[in-house]
């Protein structure tokens, strides 16, 4: 008991000088975490924004189909390609995402999806959400 | 004559047709109500409750009636080869309506005006 009444004032300042020193250490740990937080609250923040300018280069392989109206796809069903100006960015994004891991097929989209990088996927979806 | 009871028959005709049709839209909005589309993609079928979500109004009705026959291949085990989509909600909800379900619900949806549009 006499031992620890004397070594807890000393076990006390030992702390506080010692959390005093390591000061910067603890800030970089708390900035660690922190942006630990941040990241995975929201991974779209490292995500490449979109770019509709930079899309202009790359709309070639789109325009053949979705940009020539009244244009239809065959298999299994025959149907009109679907309007893509004015969709939801995000949809569009997510539509090439499954398209390109498989979630949803069809061999020309399945092709052209997987060709695109994520930079690519973030240009052609913020220029065609914005084309009205 | 004659002429005249063809020319009556070709009325009854389109007016039948045209009945039959608007009976579709109403049916397909019955279809768009049971099944409770509004809840993700919005009352209006454009302003998703998120943005991952697709605009449907408008979009063509064809269209969609492939990508609802799409969720069902993918939710009854077809092949990939076989055109599907595989999306837990979306199968779960399509695999409930029938052929003519489909048909009314997209033509319903391809009729109500949208933001969609053929650009390039």
């Amino acid at each position: 008991m006499k031992l620890s009444k004397t070594m807890y004032p000393n076990q006390m300042r030992c702390g506080v000088t010692s959390v005093a020193r390591r000061l910067p250490q603890v800030f970089a740990g708390l900035a660690i975490a922190l942006s630990c937080v941040f990241a995975s609250s929201g991974f779209a923040a490292d995500a490449p924004v979109g770019n509709p300018e930079a899309a202009k280069a790359k709309v070639s392989m789109c325009i053949g189909c979705h940009g020539i109206p009244g244009y239809h796809a065959s298999f299994p069903e025959v149907y009109s390609v679907p309007m893509i100006a004015g969709q939801n960015d995000a949809y569009i994004q997510s539509a090439l995402r499954a398209y390109a891991a498989g979630e949803r097929t069809h061999p020309t989209m399945d092709a052209i999806a997987k060709s695109l990088s994520d930079q690519d996927i973030a240009d052609l979806s913020a220029y065609y959400s914005k084309l009205k | 004559m004659k002429h005249l009871k063809l020319a009556l028959c070709g009325v009854a005709l389109l007016i039948t047709a045209s009945l039959a049709q608007a009976a579709d839209l109403a049916a397909g909005k019955a279809v768009w109500e049971k099944v409770n589309c509004a809840s993700c993609h919005g009352a209006d079928a454009k302003s998703p409750i998120m943005p991952a979500y697709p605009i449907l109004a408008g979009q063509h009705a064809d269209f969609l009636a492939h990508a609802l026959k799409a969720y069902q291949r993918g939710a009854t085990g077809a092949p990939a080869s076989a055109n599907v989509r595989k999306n837990a909600v979306m199968g779960a909800f399509a695999v409930q309506l029938s052929k003519q379900d489909v048909d009314n619900v997209t033509a319903w949806l391809g009729s109500l005006p949208g933001p969609l549009a053929v650009r390039k």
